[in-house]
């Protein structure tokens, strides 16, 4: 394999990889908001930012991979 | 139940066909900024001309709502108090009653900035009103020569060129592209190197530029160690990240936390770009497989994006600020002090 081909694979590899844990982690945060919302519906308010808030962590770890995929394929 | 079934068929029928039909341009995923014009040494990017835009557009909104205003609001004056007003209300439910009102102006400012930007990135025109210009190498930014004459100045999404003949190499400069060369080229370029052509869009997406979300980053750290130190005083402050007193586990947790601060301007930074850069290469692949149509569902996943980045920028520095201004979480002392103005309830401490 040339450097050319294993920089295409690396940069697959990255973003397919490091989707994983956060998609994993953003489908169990999900999951909990609504078993708490259907336990109890009136605390939406307090769910609902605090959810978006913790979803956005576990996202920002699959744009690190994200990020890391462009710089290998372009830098 | 006819009439659905015959829509469905009919937009699947446009879909396909315009795949067949419309030969599909191909994206071109380019990271950084392309620059348009310079003016001295100051090189314009087209992002920088989103961005200016965006304040362009909130000014001309603010002395519209602001020209004539009356008590009792009524029109332009009322929709902009109204988003004024649920702004303040978000912030003082995130951050408390108190430091959400001082935290807001910054904050509020913001969220209308990355919204505006975000969703104006979907307009018709950005990333495809450019101009065709011709270059050596693999770096149009750095070393670009000339709009090509006769070139196409509209091009669809990412839209090929007319490939270049092998002998055109460029030797009219005009002026700003001449500075831009001069300014980049430290070593000349070969003779005989094949001259690509590139298209560059006059627009595009504010926030699509990492300088940009960095800026946006290190702007809100700023202020929120400005916050924290303002209202704590400097050693009170710094006594959360440097800490003596509660032995080396303290100290070390203490360095963590002080890593943990500067890491978030990566983070804010990273956070923006990349959600909003990925959803301008998924728009663009999109258009490459399927021309008409299919973009709708995506735009409208844009457009969610856009505003969750907005809020959650807006919501981490609310936050964080208002855990750079609640006390040292361990001593005992500081407890009971914030229960009046309802800053227990917030979000704090991550």
């Amino acid at each position: 394999m040339d450097l050319a081909t294993a920089r295409q694979f690396a940069a697959a590899l990255a973003i397919a990889v490091g989707a994983i844990g956060p998609a994993l982690g953003i489908g169990m945060l999900a999951a909990k908001a609504m078993e708490a919302l259907g336990r109890n519906p009136e605390a939406v308010d307090a769910i609902r930012p605090n959810m978006i808030l913790a979803i956005a962590f576990a996202e920002a770890v699959a744009i690190y991979a994200f990020v890391v995929a462009l710089i290998i394929k372009f830098v | 139940m006819g009439k659905t079934i015959a829509i469905v068929v009919i937009v699947l029928a446009i879909m396909v066909v315009s795949a067949m039909v419309i030969p599909a341009p191909k994206m071109p995923v380019i990271l950084p900024a392309e620059p348009v014009f310079a003016i001295g040494p100051f090189i314009v990017y087209n992002t920088f001309i989103a961005a200016v835009l965006v304040t362009l557009v909130w000014l001309v909104i603010s002395l519209l709502a602001t020209r004539n205003m009356q008590l009792i609001p009524t029109g332009f004056q009322n929709f902009v108090e109204a988003i004024v007003e649920f702004l303040l209300n978000a912030a003082e439910e995130v951050a408390g009653k108190k430091d959400g009102r001082r935290f807001f102006p910054f904050a509020a400012t913001i969220f209308l900035f990355i919204i505006t930007a975000n969703w104006m990135s979907l307009l018709p025109g950005f990333l495809t009103i450019g101009k065709a210009i011709e270059h050596h190498g693999d770096l149009p930014y750095i070393t670009m020569v000339q709009p090509f004459a006769g070139g196409p100045w509209i091009v669809p999404l990412g839209g090929r060129l007319p490939e270049p003949k092998e002998e055109t190499h460029a030797a009219v400069h005009d002026e700003s592209a001449a500075k831009l060369t001069e300014r980049a080229a430290a070593e000349p370029v070969p003779p005989g190197t094949p001259v690509k052509r590139e298209f560059i869009p006059f627009l595009r997406g504010a926030n699509t530029d990492l300088n940009m979300t960095i800026g946006l980053g290190l702007m809100a750290f700023l202020f929120i160690e400005y916050w924290g130190i303002s209202s704590l005083g400097f050693f009170t402050y710094s006594s959360k990240f440097i800490n003596f007193k509660e032995g080396p586990i303290g100290f070390f947790l203490g360095i963590v936390e002080l890593i943990t601060e500067f890491a978030r301007i990566v983070s804010f930074g990273f956070r923006l770009f990349g959600n909003l850069f990925a959803g301008e290469v998924l728009l663009g692949v999109i258009v490459f497989l399927i021309p008409l149509l299919a973009v709708l569902p995506f735009m409208g996943l844009e457009l969610f994006v856009g505003f969750i980045q907005a809020a959650v920028f807006a919501m981490l520095v609310l936050v964080f600020g208002a855990t750079a201004v609640a006390e040292h979480g361990h001593g005992s002392e500081s407890h009971g002090e914030h229960a009046e103005d309802g800053r227990q309830v917030a979000p704090a401490h991550h």
